[in-house]
């Protein structure tokens, strides 16, 4: 295990812990019983835009120049159109998967 | 067994992530160590980090030998949403006694999809709660453990694999526009990361992404709160 395994490691540990423990910790200094309204509103906004940015920066690294590119748009799109289909996480997970797998071999 | 029922339901209600964190534990596992780094830190990782994204995304930060700063940064953006997480189970977590800290520590998104809903009638709990989050983790665990074996026992290049986080997030994404839950909220995060990208390149574009995401979920937010109207759908 490097230094460098360690400390990202420790380091992404303590803040993940952190952010999760944080409401809880302001929450008891508070003494509040239930969630204020902005947050509430706040939530129902902020994670659907994070899981948008979280799509883009997967795929931050495809160039368009590059063969990868069209095996990573026929992935996203194989796996957007099962998931409407089917409705099943765990295959639209594999499926898209095993094909970029396929199509990174075959294409490049 | 003391707590017989406590530990049939929440392994019954365990099984669908069993199935999505045995298979995203094995891609983290094969992922890490086919990266060339320990496998030892990737079980560390699945122990005392348990954040499935951020675990893919540290093998990107450990090869970059990106500063420590850095990682706070990535952390904090890759897993700001825990923080709305836990102000959703504050109520459910309240009278948990003894397994707090646990429950706290092992929200992540799939335990918080089950344990939203709270306990089924007549079960205990905080030990309904904590079975389930253990579970759960002990799936990832065990994962990301057959993904290091596979990765030293079958000799096939995986490099690839890593689109299952890809898969994963468009998944959520898919889902939370099927659901029509926040259409523009999720648009808004697409295109603007996007933009930040193609403005700022990949090496810096995180950060201007979730102010911009920031400020423009905020002022929407204050808008409607003052206009005080009804805010049901997005």
């Amino acid at each position: 295990m490097s230094g460098t395994e360690l400390y990202v490691c420790i380091i992404a540990s303590a803040v993940t812990v952190l952010l999760r423990t944080l409401p809880f910790i302001i929450n008891g200094l508070l003494h509040r019983k239930t969630e204020s309204r902005f947050l509430a509103s706040l939530n129902r906004y902020l994670t659907p835009a994070l899981i948008g940015m979280l799509v883009i920066f997967c795929l931050k690294d495809v160039r368009f120049t590059d063969p990868t590119a069209l095996a990573a748009g026929i992935s996203v799109a194989v796996c957007v159109a099962s998931y409407v289909w089917k409705r099943n996480t765990l295959l639209s997970i594999v499926l898209p998967t095993v094909l970029y797998m396929v199509l990174i071999r075959v294409l490049v | 067994m003391h707590n017989h029922n406590e530990v049939r339901t929440a392994f019954i209600k365990s099984l669908p992530v069993m199935a999505g964190y045995i298979t995203l534990g094995i891609g983290f596992g094969l992922v890490y160590t086919s990266s060339g780094l320990s496998p030892l830190a990737a079980v560390l990782f699945s122990v005392i980090v348990f954040a499935g994204s951020m675990q893919y995304v540290a093998v990107n930060l450990i090869l970059a030998s990106a500063s420590p700063l850095y990682v706070v940064f990535m952390t904090i953006a890759v897993n700001l949403r825990h923080v709305f997480y836990s102000i959703s189970m504050l109520d459910k977590y309240r009278d948990t006694g003894k397994y707090k800290p646990y429950l706290e520590f092992a929200l992540t998104d799939e335990t918080f999809s089950i344990v939203c809903d709270g306990a089924p009638e007549g079960l205990d709990a905080p030990v309904y709660y904590f079975l389930l989050s253990l579970f759960n983790q002990s799936y990832w665990v065990l994962g990301t453990i057959l993904g290091i074996c596979f990765q030293k026992l079958v000799d096939i290049p995986f490099y690839g694999v890593e689109f299952s986080m890809t898969a994963l997030f468009v998944v959520t994404f898919t889902d939370q526009i099927l659901k029509h839950k926040s259409i523009p909220a999720s648009v808004l995060g697409l295109v603007a990361t996007l933009v930040c990208l193609l403005v700022f390149g990949p090496g810096s574009f995180l950060i201007p992404s979730l102010a911009a995401i920031s400020v423009a979920v905020v002022t929407t937010v204050a808008v409607k709160e003052r206009k005080g109207g009804p805010d049901v759908r997005n």
